[in-house]
């Protein structure tokens, strides 16, 4: 399901940059390998946004990540959205689709956030069955993203490595891996980030997410993309790309966005990181064809 | 009260209702495992998240999601949300989510449902300064204007009196009490009452302009705007406005015509 030709890092597209992305030049966008975009935030709209993005899509390579699938809930599936998401994608989507392990609506409100979903057998059955279902709607394959979340809703009955390599196996989807949830995750919850990383499917990322988090008054680490990379992401990035090799990976910034030029420092440091792994990735592989 | 939990998902229940129903945390605070086990969460369950962390956990999503919803209303009614204070809009997110929360997947269009919810109570609640409603109504113009879905391609031809007209598609008409419109930012006094209609659009160069339109034009454009042919909505119009269809009214709506195909509003024969 990964797409070779799609690789390296790129950048989340929000609207504080797109006039800059727009005026820059080639070569100022050299280092950025693609563009990701939320779909609700140009569906079911017309004026300068949708416009805007068809001029980015001229010129760059674009992934899909949307926000509102609610793909955790029991709420039926909102039609129309789907049929406008159908459309979105079929004039700007990639090889897959991706949304968020949660639930975003329930009992008929939009809660417009990340909400956890139990690690249960019933939750990964009826999440699994919601990806597919996902997918045959869209005509596409779909990826889920790993969240963030503060609560753990009720007695576990797996932890989530094992909860998420059943669901994917179920759901026969790729796995947007978001390494700054995880590190979010392993902080505020205490485990190894390293030892989660160990027990999934490695084979099923399509793509990876970094950001940076901000803590809460609560002490509470926030996954609210408004600060830059840790470097403890850069090292769980390497770790990944160490292992599977060519990747998609995607610098978010949603808060506190900065300039264009510091978005593309950051993203520098960001693909020196990637570089660095690809190469020991090359290592390890010459080194076990040796063997 | 709170509806019954969906069959399946009593913890995700639990927790939307907690972000939702003003009486949730504090339910949740005194007695956090009769809480869950009342939205069908079994006992086990329940005894995991009866703890400090794991109420703090409930409240920080609570939070979270109003921040957002809030958010989202001041980006898009900043000047309402001034008038109004941080409190009294917080009071408002908080009402809107327990009692008509939008089911939008889109965040701008919670907007427009939020205004939706508040306009009846606040053209009722004298506490409020009376242009309040009108100034939010203002501002989501604009913004649904300029997100306002683009025209097909089309090559204009004048319309004959037999036919419809076709109207920008982002364009809009709004009637308001108060002249919110003259209203400078951050103006402290109040704006001046009476009937004023505005239309919206977009110009050529995609920009959201506001137009203040006579009785009659407004008439006309609301006609044109529900399909019905040129000559039958120019007669009903001057009816409308109370005019006689004379040369002076005709006059007038030619020259209307006329300013709302420049402007891109009137896009020629349907």
């Amino acid at each position: 399901m990964r797409d070779d030709e799609l690789s390296g890092v790129g950048l989340g597209l929000r609207w504080e940059s797109l006039d800059e992305v727009l005026a820059a030049d080639e070569a100022t966008l050299e280092r950025v390998r693609f563009f990701e975009v939320s779909p609700e935030n140009y569906m079911r709209r017309g004026g300068y946004f949708p416009r805007a993005l068809a001029q980015v899509a001229e010129k760059h390579r674009l992934v899909s990540h949307g926000l509102s699938m609610s793909l955790g809930g029991v709420d039926p599936f909102d039609d129309a959205y789907f049929v406008e998401l159908r459309a979105f994608l079929a004039r700007h989507g990639g090889a897959w689709h991706s949304d968020h392990l949660c639930f975003s609506s329930h009992g008929g409100a939009a809660l417009h956030d990340l909400l956890p979903v139990p690690f249960t057998a019933e939750t990964e059955r009826r999440i699994a069955a919601r990806v597919r279902e996902a997918s045959d709607r869209l005509g596409r394959r779909m990826a889920v993203e790993n969240i963030s979340y503060y609560a753990v809703l009720g007695a576990p009955e797996r932890d989530e490595p094992d909860w998420l390599a059943a669901l994917l196996e179920r759901a026969d989807c790729g796995l947007l891996l978001d390494v700054n949830n995880l590190d979010v995750n392993a902080e505020n919850h205490g485990f190894d980030p390293i030892a989660w990383l160990e027990r999934i499917p490695l084979e099923r990322v399509v793509e990876i997410h970094v950001a940076g988090p901000e803590p809460h008054a609560s002490g509470v680490l926030l996954d609210t993309h408004g600060a830059p990379v840790r470097p403890s992401v850069h090292e769980l990035l390497a770790w990944v790309v160490e292992r599977i090799g060519p990747v998609p990976v995607l610098l978010e910034r949603d808060n506190n966005v900065p300039s264009l030029a510091e978005l593309l420092a950051e993203l520098a440091e960001l693909d020196a990181t990637y570089q660095r792994a690809l190469g020991a990735h090359r290592a390890r592989r010459q080194a076990s064809d040796a063997a | 009260m709170p509806p019954e939990p969906r069959a399946g998902a009593p913890l995700e229940s639990a927790l939307a209702d907690y972000l939702r129903w003003r009486e949730a945390p504090a339910e949740l605070e005194s007695d956090t495992r009769g809480y869950l086990e009342r939205h069908g969460a079994s006992t086990n369950d329940a005894a995991t998240l009866d703890s400090a962390a794991g109420r703090a956990s409930f409240a920080l999503y609570r939070e979270l999601v109003h921040t957002r919803l809030y958010g989202a209303v001041d980006a898009t009614l900043p000047r309402t949300v001034k008038l109004c204070g941080t409190p009294r809009i917080e009071a408002e997110v908080a009402a809107f989510l327990e009692e008509q929360p939008s089911s939008s997947p889109y965040l701008r269009e919670v907007v427009v449902d939020f205004v939706a919810f508040v306009a009846p109570r606040w053209a009722r609640d004298l506490e409020l300064p009376a242009h309040a409603l009108d100034l939010a109504r203002f501002e989501l113009a604009h913004v649904e204007v300029a997100a306002g879905l683009d025209d097909e391609p089309n090559q204009p031809r004048d319309p004959s009196a037999d036919q419809p007209v076709l109207v920008q598609r982002a364009a809009r008409l709004e009637r308001f009490g108060h002249a919110v419109h003259r209203l400078a930012e951050g103006a402290a006094e109040a704006p001046e009452p009476g009937a004023f209609r505005l239309l919206g659009y977009r110009d050529a160069e995609g920009h959201t302009r506001m137009l203040e339109l006579s009785a009659l034009a407004a008439h006309l454009l609301e006609r044109l705007s529900a399909g019905e042919t040129l000559g039958a909505a120019v007669q009903a119009a001057c009816a409308d406005a109370g005019l006689a269809c004379d040369d002076a009214a005709l006059a007038e709506i030619a020259a209307l015509l006329d300013d709302l195909a420049e402007r891109g509003v009137l896009l020629g024969a349907a």
